[in-house]
């Protein structure tokens, strides 16, 4: 038979639980984050530059199936990264500071009006995401990482999830990224990005080479900067 | 008490011609003395209750000086909200809790709420309808280009290619509407087009308000004929306790700020003037007591002046203090025997008339009320110097007069040159930006100019015609006639008619777009886009403008639309006819004159709004300001010639009180300080001073000291020089120039005058 004062008893050490659970929550949730990041920085605290391949997938309603593509990922700290997709019909993602350009891989001189550039100001979502995927690849702590995010660390597998700020005007276009890593190393073997409309990218990457010789990182990007200065001579035409 | 001025024997008493006129003022008996002296401190107590218990009506009077046609409309209203919370993960905080704002606010205020832009889904309909009917005809050719088969075909290579890009879903591109980027052809147009994407920072919200880019402001418009802050009120009660803040922007908050800035730093502006020439007079008057009998007088007309005239605005107070100056320079003057006819008191009085022949309306009210203000203080000055007539005489001891021809010849000319020299350096300021300072500053209005527009910037044309119909269409040829002006003299061309092509025209834009077999290219697009692996049917929006059975961008299909709402905001119906406003978004450059455009009917377009009138008025303002500075130089030649009953003073008053002016002038540019109507005033006020000066170094000439005259004349350098202390620049400017002018009109009055009134054919003093 329970008591009166049992029934007290119980009242005042649940009472006394509640916050504190909400605490101890707020705790775990911190120490996972720690661990995470902490992970994340084991191979990134190292990265100088980084090559790596990737494999891009898409899902959009506005294609009949996936879209894949194959290609490098190269990225020169601290604010280098250039995503370049194999042969003439995939383009080049370049970040440089706060450039971005999304660059066809076969230039078009009667299309070269149809490419437009990227205004980060005009375009804030593609700012915030642009120096997500920069940090992600730079070393660091993680501070600038999860800097001007919302994070989470869902249970199971090696993930993390940066959000966009609920009051940012980033979350009309991006739902989330979230990234995985390689358990033992820490490298990034996923990302993957939820649109707000419905389009899903995934990133997978493999074959990470770090701290490359400089002359072979050079070599790696000269496709690229080739690229630019051609879509640039082809704009002014 | 006011001391007397020695006698110097051998000096003409007065600026009138009988020599034989008493020095001083007449000595009343002491009891009628008494008595109007307890009468005035009655008078003076009862004006200062008055004003005390808020009889005198504080008003903004920021838009005073443009023409009334030219002023920004009183009922539109542009209220701002502003994230108030610093946490980016507050939700209540955030661009959806402003939306959401947005929405209860537009339901609260009804039919007072306007849009400032066409609201995004519905304008984005009618652009996907009538994409090709609005591309303007110039980009027809580029049109038909990037029709070609080569052109869809690298649209849709580049399309399928930028895909694959993690960056590409985030870069504002929308190829389900527009996968050929036809939307550039109308971008390269956005100002002449008048779409919302010409604004850099913000973009058009569903109920047609602006949203920042950053997501922490939203700007609303609202026309209503309550009380702004009633329709504030109402707004600030749908965000109740959210981190959200409202506020008004562009001319309410001018208006608003100008009345709190005359309001709250008049007063200590009032305080600064007060003790500043009350210092002068005691340095000049050497007796505390009568230095303050002299303030406490001229400051209880000018007290009594405020009361009868019932209203005060932010141009009263740098108004006032140049009263306050004159008059205490006339009191010292009476006192003194240098001027106690009505010689200087009426110069004085009618130094603003010319204000009354420029197109400055609160000038003009101005010109009239400082004739009272200067009657006010001439009599209670007359009155206590009537007074303080009977007291010890000071002494007057110091240098006498000298003439110095070299010295004068050379001020002479020194200041035609730098007049001369003046008139191409002088920057212009127009009476649309009145310069508040800290009082005037808002965090909102900051984000509104670096986010929105500012509305300053903003002219309108009314186009009218017999119906609502008729008006859109003509609106759209004035519109499509001022389009330019973009981008030279103006940034964005805001006009429903802009969308809407008139009835007579659709059949030759028909013919054009059939040259274009607009149903051949769309099957080659669908083509090319499932060749690539795109489905068509994602496409369907962009696809069905290329229908001809969408029907067409008329003025009926229009007002029949969703865009109606919006268009209500641009109409006004009277008896008959009705009229569309066209919103022209002028650039920040106010030196490049407005060039004359005609309408479709061949009339010449005249936008009207504060922006407009600055510019015209800039055009304009050399004239003006000629008009000003001439007018005022020949009243006062007028009545010292009257007075005095001697050509050589009225000419030498004229000149010293051009030469001030020009040398003034000289002086702003070389400052670099701009000039315009706001401190016109200020400039005649100068002259006249030079001109009284002028006129009593003459009539005293080399027989009466200079430091009573130097003295006399301090009043009017402290008196502005006060303003100098207060942080609104509109008074600091207004200040620098009376200060200025009124130390270079005292100089040339000294120095210059006799001997200009020697060179105009004066005989010798000592021979007279």
């Amino acid at each position: 038979m329970i008591t009166r004062r049992v029934l007290l008893g119980s009242a005042v050490l649940a009472t006394l639980a509640w916050p504190r659970a909400g605490d101890a929550e707020d705790e775990i949730a911190d120490k996972r984050l720690a661990n995470r990041l902490e992970l994340w920085a084991n191979y990134s605290k190292r990265t100088r530059n980084l090559l790596a391949r990737v494999t891009t997938t898409r899902d959009s309603a506005l294609l009949d199936a996936p879209l894949v593509t194959t290609g490098d990922l190269m990225h020169r700290g601290p604010d280098l990264l250039v995503l370049r997709d194999d042969g003439l019909a995939g383009s080049t993602t370049i970040v440089d500071g706060h450039t971005l350009e999304i660059l066809p891989n076969q230039v078009r001189e009667a299309g070269a009006r149809l490419v437009p550039t990227i205004d980060g100001d005009r375009s804030p979502a593609a700012g915030w995401l642009a120096q997500r995927l920069l940090h992600l690849f730079a070393a660091g702590d993680g501070a600038e990482l999860i800097a001007g995010c919302r994070t989470d660390v869902p249970r199971g597998g090696f993930r993390l999830d940066l959000l966009p700020p609920r009051a940012s005007a980033t979350r009309k276009l991006i739902r989330s990224v979230t990234v995985h890593l390689d358990p033992v190393a820490g490298a990034v073997t996923q990302i993957l990005i939820a649109e707000a409309q419905g389009d899903r990218v995934r990133l997978q990457l493999s074959d990470h080479r770090q701290n490359v010789p400089d002359a072979d990182l050079a070599a790696s990007l000269a496709d690229a900067t080739a690229l630019r200065a051609a879509w640039a001579a082809a704009r002014k035409n | 008490m006011l001391p007397s001025p020695p006698v110097e024997p051998g000096t003409p008493p007065d600026v009138g011609p009988a020599p034989s006129r008493p020095r001083r003022p007449q000595v009343s008996t002491p009891t009628r003395t008494r008595a109007l002296f307890v009468v005035w401190l009655v008078i003076a107590g009862a004006c200062a209750w008055a004003l005390s218990t808020g009889k005198v009506t504080i008003s903004s009077g920021v838009d005073d000086l443009l023409p009334v046609g030219q002023r920004a409309p009183i009922d539109d209203t542009l209220i701002m909200l502003t994230v108030a919370s610093a946490d980016a993960n507050d939700e209540a905080a955030g661009i959806d809790a402003l939306l959401g704002l947005s929405s209860r606010v537009n339901e609260r205020l009804g039919d007072e709420h306007v849009p400032l832009v066409p609201p995004a889904g519905e304008a984005a309909a009618w652009f996907d309808r009538f994409a090709l009917w609005l591309v303007p005809r110039a980009a027809l050719g580029e049109l038909r280009t990037r029709l070609s088969d080569e052109a869809i075909a690298d649209a849709v290579e580049n399309l399928r290619a930028r895909m694959s890009s993690p960056l590409f879903g985030t870069t504002n591109e929308d190829p389900r509407r527009d996968p050929l980027r036809l939307g550039d052809l109308t971008q390269a147009f956005a100002g002449r087009y008048g779409r919302a994407g010409a604004f850099e920072g913000a973009e058009p919200t569903a109920s047609g308000d602006l949203v920042s880019r950053d997501g922490t402001a939203l700007l609303l418009r609202v026309r209503s004929d309550r009380d702004a802050a009633g329709v504030l009120a109402d707004v600030r009660d749908v965000i109740g306790s959210a981190p959200i803040e409202a506020a008004w922007v562009g001319p309410t908050h001018h208006r608003v700020a100008a009345r709190e800035v005359t309001l709250t730093r008049g007063s200590k502006a009032a305080w600064l003037v007060l003790a500043a020439v009350t210092g002068g007079l005691a340095i000049v008057l050497r007796r505390a007591g009568a230095a303050l009998l002299t303030a406490a007088a001229v400051g209880s007309a000018l007290l009594a002046f405020l009361v009868v005239t019932g209203s005060a605005d932010l141009w009263a107070i740098p108004m006032l203090a140049l009263a306050f100056g004159a008059g205490c320079d006339a009191a010292v003057a009476r006192a003194k025997a240098y001027d106690p006819g009505w010689t200087g008191a009426l110069i004085g009085a009618t130094t603003m008339v010319p204000l009354i022949l420029l197109p400055y309306p609160g000038w003009q009210v101005w010109a009239w009320k400082w004739i009272i203000a200067a009657g006010f203080t001439t009599v209670v000055v007359a009155i206590t110097i009537r007074a303080a007539a009977e007291t010890k005489p000071a002494s007057n001891a110091g240098a006498h007069l000298r003439r110095r021809p070299m010295v004068a010849v050379v001020a002479i000319a020194g200041a035609i040159v730098a007049a001369w020299w003046a008139d191409g350096a002088l920057r212009y300021r127009g009476a649309d930006r009145v310069p508040l300072g800290p009082g005037g500053d808002s965090a909102a209005e900051a984000k509104l100019v670096a986010d929105f527009f500012d509305p300053s910037d903003v002219v309108h044309l009314e186009t009218t015609d017999v119906d609502a119909v008729a008006a859109l269409e003509r609106a759209g040829d004035d519109a499509r006639a001022l389009s330019a002006w973009v981008p030279d003299h103006a940034t964005r061309i805001d006009s429903p008619g802009n969308l809407v092509i008139r009835v007579g025209e659709l059949e030759t834009r028909r013919a054009e777009l059939a040259e274009l077999a607009l149903a051949e290219r769309l099957h080659r697009l669908r083509e090319a886009l499932q060749s690539r692996g795109l489905r068509s049917d994602a496409f369907g929006e962009f696809l069905r403008s290329f229908d001809p059975r969408s029907g067409a961008p008329t003025a009926a299909e229009m007002l029949r639309g969703a865009l109606g709402p919006w268009i209500r905001g641009y109409v006004t119906t009277g008896d008959g006819s009705a009229s569309v406003r066209t919103d022209v978004y002028l650039r920040r450059d106010v030196s490049a004159p407005l060039p004359q455009t005609l309408g479709a009917e061949g009339v010449a377009l005249e936008p009207r709004g504060p922006a407009a009138a600055a510019r015209r008025d800039r055009s304009h303002f050399r004239d003006r300001l000629a008009i000003a500075v001439l007018g005022q130089a020949w009243i006062g030649a007028f009545i010292l010639w009257i007075a005095a009953r001697s050509l050589p003073i009225a000419a030498a008053g004229a000149a010293a009180a051009l030469i001030t002016q020009g040398a003034t002038l000289a002086a702003i540019a070389w400052l670099q300080m701009p000039i315009g109507p706001m401190v016109l005033p200020a400039l005649l006020a100068v002259g006249g001073a030079a001109a009284t000066a002028a006129a009593r170094a003459c009539r005293t000439g080399h027989a009466v000291t200079g430091r009573g005259l130097l003295g006399a004349a301090l009043c009017q350098v402290a008196a502005p020089a006060a303003l100098l202390a207060t942080d609104v620049p509109m008074w600091r400017d207004f200040g620098t120039v009376a200060m200025l002018g009124a130390a270079i009109g005292l100089g040339v009055g000294l120095f210059i005058a006799p001997t200009l009134h020697r060179f105009v054919g004066a005989r010798r003093p000592e021979a007279a």
